[in-house]
């Protein structure tokens, strides 16, 4: 199992709340401000993408792709880091 | 071959069905994400039904031409199965030849019995088998019987052996004896 980086402990450790989008792991400041101007401001918006795409991996990482150009190691991270905090609360 | 954009929601996902794909709801923000699955299913489909149209030409009766995309999707199914089974039928067909009365398996794995080679490792060659089935026991007992002395003599002999020493007992008028 790779290791999770702190930002990920930090997200998968609480219910997400109101917490802003760049609060999840592989959301940096530049990928947050674009899924913000997409609409994605809040995690919970990007949960909610999650969730509609049944937690597929394939598809969820295809959209954050599209939607805001993240590469293969930002995308394992942000899916990684929501599956587990739909695991643990969901 | 259909074009996913201009599908609806229904059929979109109707589509994506039939390659095994259990699609969540085509909304806005999904639309594009599934279109894309799907044209990248057909593509790689249409890749084998190009393969499978040659073999198709060589098992189907000529009953392509029918009509009916249910057909055409049919006989794709059936050139992939074909595709699959192709490579096998070769082995198949140098088994039987070899061994005409083989039953065939589900798994396709057969096993014939070797004859146990006659007289190889201490497997001794009995050409001819005692007509009463006795135990190896019984015929260790018979064979110790034979060399004891049979029980009727035993006890004919304790007998006689106990009447003279009642004679004996009784003649000695004496009570010297105790």
């Amino acid at each position: 199992m790779s290791s999770t980086s702190q930002k990920h402990r930090d997200f998968v450790a609480e219910p997400m709340g109101e917490k802003p989008v760049m609060a999840l792991a592989g959301i940096g400041d530049v990928l947050g401000k674009r899924l913000a101007d997409k609409g994605f401001d809040k995690a919970y918006v990007v949960l909610g993408q999650f969730l509609v795409l049944k937690k597929d991996e394939e598809l969820f990482r295809d959209w954050l792709k599209e939607i805001s150009g993240a590469n293969a190691k930002q995308q394992g991270d942000c899916y990684g880091c929501l599956k587990e905090w739909c695991d643990a609360f969901l | 071959m259909p074009d996913p954009s201009s599908l609806t929601d229904d059929d979109l996902m109707a589509m994506l069905l039939k390659y095994g794909v259990k699609a969540g709801p085509i909304v806005g923000s999904t639309r594009t994400l599934y279109e894309r699955k799907l044209k990248k299913l057909l593509q790689s489909d249409g890749h084998d039904r190009l393969n499978g149209a040659e073999k198709a030409a060589l098992y189907s009766d000529g009953e392509e031409e029918e009509s009916g995309s249910e057909k055409q999707e049919a006989v794709e199914q059936s050139a992939q199965q074909e595709n699959s089974q192709f490579p096998q039928e070769p082995v198949k067909d140098i088994l039987k030849d070899l061994f005409p009365d083989t039953n065939t398996t589900p798994t396709g794995i057969y096993a014939t019995c070797r004859r146990p080679i006659k007289g190889a490792a201490q497997r001794p060659i009995q050409y001819a088998y005692p007509d009463t089935p006795i135990s190896p026991m019984t015929l260790q007992r018979q064979e110790v019987e034979r060399r004891l002395v049979p029980i009727q003599i035993q006890i004919f002999v304790f007998l006689i052996v106990a009447c003279i020493v009642y004679v004996l007992f009784v003649n000695v008028e004496d009570a010297a004896l105790f």
